[in-house]
C-alpha cells in the first residue's frame, strides 16, 4: 500500500468531516443560543480578526452596550434549555439509524460547545471588560445537556 | 450506488461492507497475487467512497438548510463508522 497517498486521502476525507461535523454543531449552538447572538458573536469575532480597535467597537451601531443589553434580554435559560431538548430530538432523529454513533456525535457536540465559548468569551471581554456579563454560563448548558442524556 | 441530500440515509452500503471486504482479503496475505491486487486496488477504493462524500456536497442547495443538514449527517455517520472500523483494520491500510 503506498502509504503517503492514502495518508492524503484521509486526511481531506478528515477535513471534510471536521467541516460537516462544525457545521452541525454551529446549528445546533444556533438552537441553543438564539440565531441572532451567536451571529452577533461571530460578527464580534470578524470584527475583531480585522484588526478593529475593541474601544473603538463600543460607537458602532451593532456593539452598543445598549444594543447588546437589548441582544441579551431577549434570550433566557429557559429558551436554551428548550433549545437543547430540541437538539437531543434532533440528534435522535438523525442519528435513529445508527445509534452507535450518538455518543460521539454528543461528544463533538459539548467539544464545539466549549471551543465557540471560550471565544465569545475572550472576544466579549476585550470590548466590554467587566462591564457586561455574559447571560449563559456554557458549563452549565453542557451540564443540562449531560441531564438530558442520561434521562 | 448514489445517496442524494434530498433523503437522508444511514450507513451506505459500501461503507458498512467496505471493512468486511478487506478483512477477508487480508487473510490472504500469504499469497502475493491476491496481497498485491488488493494493495492496489484499496486506494482506488478509498478515493471512490470519499469522492461520494463530495459528490453529496456538490447536490447541496444552499438554500436549503434540510439539505445541508442530511449531508452533514451523512458524512459525519459514515466518517465515524470509518474511524470506528479502522482500528480493526491493518494500519498500513490507513498510511498510518
Amino acid at each position: 500500500v503506498n502509504t503517503l497517498e492514502n495518508e492524503a486521502i484521509i486526511k481531506d476525507a478528515k477535513k471534510n468531516y471536521e467541516l460537516q461535523l462544525s457545521a452541525y454543531s454551529n446549528l445546533a449552538l444556533n438552537l441553543v443560543l438564539h440565531e441572532k447572538i451567536t451571529a452577533f458573536f461571530d460578527l464580534l469575532h470578524k470584527t475583531l480578526k480585522s484588526g478593529a480597535k475593541p474601544e473603538e467597537l463600543l460607537y458602532n451601531v451593532n456593539f452598543s452596550k445598549p444594543s447588546v443589553k437589548r441582544l441579551f434580554d431577549s434570550w433566557s435559560d429557559r429558551d436554551a434549555r428548550a433549545g437543547i431538548e430540541k437538539v437531543y430530538m434532533r440528534v435522535e432523529k438523525h442519528f435513529a439509524e445508527t445509534p452507535n454513533l450518538k455518543p460521539v456525535v454528543w461528544a463533538s457536540i459539548k467539544d464545539n460547545f466549549l471551543k465557540s465559548s471560550s471565544t465569545f468569551s475572550q472576544d466579549f471581554k476585550r470590548v466590554y471588560g467587566n462591564d457586561l456579563p455574559i447571560p449563559f454560563d456554557m458549563q452549565n448548558l453542557i451540564s443540562f445537556i449531560e441531564r438530558q442524556l442520561h434521562q | 450506488v448514489r445517496y442524494s441530500v434530498k433523503k437522508r440515509s444511514g450507513l451506505f452500503s459500501y461503507v458498512s461492507i467496505f471493512p468486511k471486504f478487506i478483512h477477508h482479503f487480508s487473510e490472504f496475505d500469504d499469497q502475493p497475487i491476491i496481497n498485491q491486487f488488493v494493495q492496489s486496488s484499496f486506494k482506488k477504493i478509498w478515493q471512490a467512497i470519499f469522492h461520494n462524500f463530495e459528490l453529496l456536497h456538490k447536490e447541496v442547495d444552499p438554500q436549503d438548510e434540510k439539505d445541508q443538514i442530511n449531508a452533514s449527517v451523512m458524512t459525519i455517520g459514515n466518517f465515524i463508522f470509518i474511524q470506528f472500523r479502522k482500528f480493526t483494520l491493518p494500519r498500513e491500510y490507513f498510511g498510518e
